[in-house]
């Protein structure tokens, strides 16, 4: 078994991950497309229920309610459910392969939700280093290189926006 | 057995003190009492249409990938014969079973929470033990819900095969039309006549009628055509028993004395239906009709040929103290898998379309409501000022309204 391409390194029983139905659940199954662990998902409200969803390919996150689902691709609790617990009700240290490390180097730099090509794939929904601007939404900060080449150690914080 | 207000207060009582102690933190026995009631709650209807068996971990298959159980099922094998001459030799046939896998979840209740201090409150009525009692029904609701998906992608996944590949929308309009495929969806006939009428598919359920019972006899049975003349095929199964709504089975007692004869007329004016069956078809009748929508009446064939339902876990009970806090919850492990989609089939008794991709607008109003939309209440004490006389909208909020 693989390193997951998330792991939390914070006490779970304090972080309530919280479970949602996935807007599109053939992802859960998708080859060409799959959700992969870690991916970070956004809320979305359907009807007058709320699901979350991977929006691929449109940059940087902007809905606060965002956050990574913790598990692994091809779950069978989730592929029974179609739904995903996510880490998004509070603050917690986790390790990552989800995301881009371009520009990564300094102990506390903003990191935002954004299109990151993770195992040759394009657009899943990983963490990047907060582009340059006034009012763009940065969800925690980078900690440290991970345990292997392309994996990150950082901090999830409630989101907030970046100003001048 | 009724609580007297004593033992109530008592029971309550008792609960704070137990959680004093790790011994004590067990499930108390006692009765219900003098309180008055929301609604029923009706035991798991799944597990009448698959039994679920106990199994455990050593029983099940885990993954390279991750820390999640699935259970592995076989089917039997194909098999055929064929005619051949004095010379010739069969075709070879090496031999396979195919296997799907029934994945595990968890179902669990609330992290209910309450202070000692609040518990003291309720001295007429048990409220631990309520909850106990209720949230048990209250997680095989999900587990019906869950498995309610899996019986709609049964028969949605049959039509979308028969049409080649491709979601075609089921409409009452067109259901009479030759190139209409009816394999695991059907159209009641009242359904198909209002949309005939009006030239145009809706959402309004008509009433059941017994020829909707004689298409469902059929329809196991029947030969299955496709969008070829030569193709389709024979399932070859039985209809065992339907699953309906007490809503669309009160339809029974509208059934005429022409249906029915003179004699089971008169008990059915007398008693309501109170056969075990109906033409020969066994029924299971559920009142959870936010999960199971009326205007929709299921049919299964015998278990055997239909798929497995296991419980990993039977229902858990977590009780914990924290300093006054008192918080428990519940929880179990199942997992149900169809593994032949071609044993179920489902009468709608409205003309529109609920195919994926192929809608017809409004159509949401026949599927089951969302999770978070279940469990909705019936009593209107909260919304009220006046506790135990509800407000009417209109009629000004927060006031007592106006009778005579």
């Amino acid at each position: 078994m693989a390193y997951p391409k998330f792991e939390p390194i914070t006490d779970m029983t304090i972080l309530y991950p919280r479970d949602y139905p996935l807007y599109d659940p053939t992802v859960l199954t998708s080859t060409s497309n799959p959700l992969i662990g870690g991916e970070w998902l956004r809320q979305r409200i359907v009807g007058s229920t709320v699901q979350v969803e991977r929006p691929s390919g449109t940059g940087v996150e902007t809905n606060e309610l965002c956050g990574p689902w913790w598990g692994e691709q091809g779950r069978y609790d989730t592929i029974s459910y179609k739904g995903v617990p996510i880490l998004w009700l509070y603050d917690f240290e986790a390790f990552t392969s989800v995301c881009s490390t371009s520009g990564l180097s300094t102990s506390g730099q903003k990191l935002s939700v954004s299109d990151v090509t993770v195992d040759g794939i394009a657009n899943r929904r990983g963490l990047i280093l907060t582009p340059a601007g006034a009012g763009t939404l940065f969800v925690g900060n980078y900690v440290s290189p991970g345990r292997k080449t392309g994996e990150i150690r950082f901090v999830r914080r409630a989101p907030r926006y970046t100003i001048a | 057995m009724e609580m007297t207000p004593s033992e109530i207060s008592s029971f309550n009582s008792s609960i704070v003190d137990k959680m004093d102690s790790a011994s004590g933190r067990e499930k108390t026995a006692a009765g219900l009492g003098t309180w008055t009631r929301d609604r029923l709650r009706e035991v798991c209807v799944v597990d009448k249409i698959l039994t679920p068996r106990d199994i455990t971990p050593a029983d099940c298959q885990v993954s390279l990938n991750h820390d999640t159980l699935i259970r592995i099922e076989n089917i039997e094998p194909e098999s055929r014969a064929l005619a051949i001459t004095y010379r010739g030799m069969p075709t070879a046939k090496f031999i396979r079973a195919p296997r799907y896998a029934i994945p595990f979840y968890m179902i669990a209740s609330d992290m209910i929470e309450k202070t000692e201090e609040e518990l003291m409150a309720y001295r007429d009525m048990p409220l631990t033990r309520i909850i106990e009692d209720n949230i048990i029904k209250d997680m095989q609701e999900i587990k019906d819900w869950t498995t309610q998906n899996y019986f709609e992608t049964s028969v949605q996944a049959m039509q979308y095969d028969a049409y080649g590949g491709t979601f075609t929308a089921l409409l009452g309009t067109t259901y009479n039309n030759a190139g209409t495929l009816k394999v695991s969806v059907f159209k009641g006939r009242n359904a198909v006549a209002r949309a005939v009428a009006l030239a145009a598919d809706d959402f309004v359920n008509q009433p059941l009628i017994k020829p909707d019972f004689v298409t469902m006899r059929k329809a196991f049975s029947d030969f299955n055509r496709d969008t070829t003349a030569t193709g389709g095929r024979s399932r070859r199964l039985e209809l065992d028993k339907i699953l309906i709504t007490k809503t669309d089975f009160e339809d029974l007692n509208n059934f005429t004395l022409q249906d029915l004869g003179d004699r089971v007329t008169g008990e059915v004016v007398e008693n309501g239906w109170k056969h075990a069956t109906v033409l020969g078809i066994k029924f299971i009748v559920t009142i959870k009709t936010d999960i199971f929508k009326p205007g929709t009446v299921w049919g299964f064939c015998s278990e055997e040929f239909l798929g497995k339902s296991y419980v990993l876990q039977r229902a858990k009970f977590y009780v914990d103290k924290v300093m006054n806090v008192i918080k428990w919850a519940s929880w179990m492990h199942v997992g149900a898998g169809i593994g032949n989609v071609a044993g179920i089939i489902k009468l709608e008794l409205f003309s529109g379309s609920v195919v994926p991709t192929a809608t017809t607008t409004g159509f949401e109003v026949e599927l089951p409501l969302a999770r978070d939309r279940l469990f909705s209440k019936n009593n209107k004490v909260d919304e009220s000022q006046t506790p135990g006389y509800p407000a009417v909208l209109g009629l000004g909020t927060g006031t007592v309204p106006a009778l005579y």
